[in-house]
């Protein structure tokens, strides 16, 4: 009795310090700016003045009605863009689909910034349309403003809902919409009464994210809002302000921006996810060969989206080779310079990318299995606890992280604020949640006998673990380990707040091009991001024979 | 190898006993079923034996020594588990290896153990398989020999065989029972099937509530179950109430009907005795003793015999006839003459 004792107690070290790690890393930092956002001007007075100002100020109302509006804004969109798109791909029998379905989920790994960059190039006061619009008489102002932050998200974050839904889809068993249609239903009844409803939580759960990505987001906005001010980027420039940040503000908008998404997932968990259907389907729905003409119209519909939302990866490519002049591009001259000069003259913001993703997605790849582990194996209170913790950083935008961690560890015993550690664990902490997810999701498949198979047959239970649970987890490992070093790579939010002088990255570097107005060097270090995020994705599809839809 | 005593062993969850201080002798080779509905606690008293869970009272003993401080992978317990729990990522070689290498024995060895055994369990030449590339009865084999191959003191089934058909779970019992024979591994088998327990064991338990009800050879149980849970778990029957009766030469009443029962000493009026389907015939010209009308309500025709529902003995009662013998099923309000042999019924205590 005192053996099994001991080995369990293995696994509590492991799970305190998992705790210890989320405390440090998540709640106290957001603790802690949560506190500064009641201090008053001398220490030890506590006010409610920021809170106020929020909701008082015409200015700070103004960014608080922005950031809403165009959150549901792009929810809505990409609802109406990836509903219908899934539907077309699974249900229909449509040429291409495969192709279809994996350059669907293709928008995902570009960054959104750069996929601001992308439209400004094309549709901005000086983009090539427009200007080509122009020269053809037809007067367009541009995109920059609201519109263009809706188009951006809508086309960059629509494959989530995409994939919730076709999975979903997927996921229910023939059986249900044939035993509609033997009880008499008609083909449209079936889709209302039957099969809409049951995707319907995966619809609001996609929604949710786009709604938690587009709110969190502060490249966008700041790139092509043209003014349009929000939250994230409000809170951002208290925090850094020149003149002398105000963190008393900045805590006081992190603080609303949290609460808006924390309440957002919340009412989805509450009110949607009691409705799940999921059911271990044996035979997915049938797909409908539909007649020519519908055929050629959802076809259209699915590449005309594709083409809208894959056009930054090439006009980026092609900026990338194109000679240029400070704003100005010389479009048709090829020119190498400035992947040269990014690549043999500042290569450091490229070693810095590789070097932070890769260690802090090393340490979230061993942190993530043990304890997607615990949560899966060791039911219970304190594991629902864990499982819950480790989903926060999902619902904090990454510069309210940055802001937080910067001003917690500014100063006192460990003043990691200005190193580069910082940027990891912020790195870590951050995107940990996928490989958790990924790891935990394939956990949930291997029945706990495997594991006892293995100690019945000698092996004691660590190394039970090691050589029975780890293989058979390695997809999931794997592939959550890819897609955080992919995201780790296209991380700006965070790294713009945590980031300082040497340790400038890829991400930090383009941001900053752009604002200077140089697209080419931009678009040269955009290009050699997106083909560094590109080739491990090709891999992971190549070695396990899949993409990132099952990840999700 | 080696014999198994379970003293007075006590397993909680919550506030609920699960194992309720159980006591049994397992012999050395033998082969024991624990055999009980689910939820019975059976496959919990299973994994105490594993290791798997830990008594919160009372001893288990492999031989003379007590297991229960042993983690269970020292125990040297082969274990085979409802869905098999094969290692998916390795293939059928490596699966059955798996045991003998966490010993590390030599590699020759090991190579020459696996085809032995893999051969006795007739998959020589799937070495090369995966799990997912085998059928069920296959996968079942495999988990078989895995647990066979290291040559644990005691093999542990939990229900190997409720995810195959029906047919072929015939089949592999038959199997299994021929390799327990050949390997003379000291056995436990968990299951709810009473007919598999029935065709399969030397010896069997009944649990029911984490109680041990009665243990013994199958046809104990069967002719001879020592009280109404048993009875009815082993298979269909029929309890019927004896009265007192003034005459002295029956053993008593049943609905006005005197009953001659022919088994030594008899409790006194009323008991309860039970009677199998089987159990009850038509009654011959020459039979006197216990015969009694019955009046057909429904039948059931199932090849071998005739399952009748008929109105007897002021009740309704039911009647399983060889079809060989007795013909074409009768029509429902037919009448049927039937009877019971004095030594056949079974005398229930309460």
């Amino acid at each position: 009795m005192t053996r099994p004792r001991q080995i369990f107690s293995a696994w509590n070290c492991i799970f305190a310090s998992a705790l210890c790690v989320l405390f440090f890393l998540i709640v106290y930092p957001m603790f802690s700016i949560f506190l500064a956002s009641f201090s008053g001007e001398t220490p030890g007075e506590h006010t409610l003045r920021h809170y106020y100002l929020v909701f008082t100020s015409p200015f700070y109302l103004k960014c608080l009605g922005n950031s809403l509006f165009m959150s549901f804004a792009a929810t809505l969109l990409s609802v109406l863009i990836g509903a219908p798109f899934a539907f077309f791909i699974t249900r229909f029998r449509l040429p291409f689909a495969d192709t279809l379905r994996t350059l669907g989920t293709l928008p995902l790994i570009l960054p959104t910034f750069i996929g601001a960059e992308a439209w400004l190039l094309m549709l901005g006061r000086s983009g090539f349309i427009t200007t080509f619009l122009a020269r053809l008489g037809i007067e367009f102002q541009g995109i920059a403003g609201w519109q263009g932050v809706v188009l951006v998200f809508t086309l960059q974050f629509f494959p989530f809902v995409f994939l919730m839904v076709a999975s979903a889809i997927n996921s229910v068993d023939r059986s249900l919409e044939e035993s509609a249609r033997n009880l008499g239903a008609s083909p449209w009844r079936v889709f209302r009464t039957v099969t809409l409803p049951v995707v319907c939580p995966s619809i609001a759960a996609g929604g949710l994210i786009v709604f938690c990505m587009s709110i969190e987001n502060f490249g966008v906005p700041t790139i092509i809002g043209g003014g349009f001010k929000v939250l994230a980027e409000q809170a951002y420039s208290e925090f850094m302000n020149e003149m002398g940040g105000n963190p008393a503000m900045a805590g006081a908008l992190s603080s609303v921006l949290v609460f808006i998404t924390l309440g957002m997932t919340v009412m989805q968990k509450t009110l949607v996810e009691r409705k799940s259907y999921a059911m271990s389907a044996l035979r997915p729905p049938e797909v409908i060969r539909l007649s020519p003409l519908p055929t050629f119209a959802a076809f259209t519909f699915c590449v005309l989206i594709l083409v809208l939302a894959l056009a930054p990866f090439v006009v980026i490519l092609a900026a990338s080779i194109t000679e240029t002049n400070g704003p100005v591009m010389y479009y048709g001259r090829f020119s190498l310079a400035n992947l040269k000069a990014a690549l043999q003259v500042a290569p450091r913001p490229i070693f810095n990318s590789f070097f932070l993703s890769s260690t802090a997605t090393i340490i979230g790849m061993v942190f993530g299995m043990l304890v997607s582990y615990l949560i899966v194996r060791k039911k219970g209170l304190s594991a629902y606890a864990l499982d819950l913790a480790m989903m926060l950083p999902l619902v904090i935008a990454g510069s309210v992280l940055g802001i937080a961690l910067a001003a917690t560890y500014n100063s006192g015993p460990l003043p990691l604020t200005g190193t580069w550690m910082i940027l990891v664990l912020a790195y870590f902490v951050r995107k940990t949640p996928f490989s958790v997810k990924t790891t935990s999701a394939l956990l949930q498949q291997i029945e706990v006998s495997v594991e006892e198979a293995s100690i019945s047959l000698g092996v004691p239970p660590l190394a039970s673990f090691l050589k029975v649970v780890v293989p058979a987890m390695l997809p999931g490992i794997i592939a959550g380990a890819i897609i955080m070093w992919v995201t780790i790579l296209a991380e700006l939010s965070s790294t713009i707040v945590l980031y300082y002088g040497p340790w400038t990255t890829m991400t930090v570097q383009v941001f900053q091009y752009i604002g200077s107005g140089d697209f080419g060097p931009a678009s040269a270090y955009g290009a050699i991001l997106i083909i560094s995020v590109l080739v491990p994705l090709f891999l992971l599809n190549k070695i396990l024979g899949r993409g990132l839809s099952p990840t999700l | 190898m080696a014999d198994i005593v379970l003293d007075r062993l006590v397993k909680r969850f919550g506030g609920q006993t699960v194992v309720d201080h159980i006591s049994l002798g397992i012999a050395d080779g033998e082969f024991f079923t624990l055999l009980g509905p689910s939820g019975c606690g059976k496959t919990t008293l299973l994994r105490l034996l594993a290791g798997f869970a830990a008594p919160d009272g009372g001893d288990i003993r492999f031989g003379t020594k007590s297991i229960v401080g042993t983690p269970p992978h020292r125990r040297e317990c082969g274990m085979v588990f409802q869905n098999y729990a094969l290692f998916p990522h390795l293939d059928v070689f490596e699966n059955v290896s798996y045991g003998l290498k966490a010993r590390k024995r030599p590699a020759r060895e090991i190579k020459e153990k696996v085809m032995d055994v893999l051969k006795s369990v007739h998959l020589d030449g799937l070495e090369q398989r995966y799990p997912r590339q085998l059928s069920g009865g296959q996968q079942q084999r495999v988990a078989l020999a895995r647990a066979l191959v290291i040559r644990p003191e005691v093999l542990l089934m939990d229900e190997p065989l409720s995810n195959l058909d029906a047919k072929l779970r015939i089949d592999m019992r038959e199997e299994i029972r021929r390799i327990q024979k050949q390997f003379g591994i000291t056995t436990v088998y968990v299951t709810h099937d009473q007919e598999e327990a029935m065709a399969v064991s030397d010896r069997m338990g009944i649990i029911s509530e984490g109680r041990l009800r009665q243990a013994g050879r199958p046809e104990e149980i069967y002719f001879h179950p020592a009280d109404s849970f048993t009875a009815e778990f082993m298979g269909e029957c029929t309890l019927l109430e004896v009265e007192a009766d003034a005459d002295c030469a029956a053993a008593g009443r049943i609905d006005g009907m005197p009953v001659f029962l022919d088994m030594g000493e008899l409790p006194e009026t009323p008991f309860t005795i039970m009677l199998r389907p089987d159990w009850i015939e038509e009654a011959g010209p020459e039979t006197s003793r216990n015969r009694f009308k019955a009046v057909v309500r429904e039948s059931v025709f199932s090849g071998p015999d005739i399952l009748y529902l008929v109105d007897a003995l002021g009740r309704s009662l039911r009647v399983r006839v060889p079809s060989a013998k007795h013909g074409r099923p009768r029509e429902a309000g037919a009448a049927l003459d039937l009877c019971f042999k004095p030594d056949i019924p079974v005398v229930i205590g309460t």
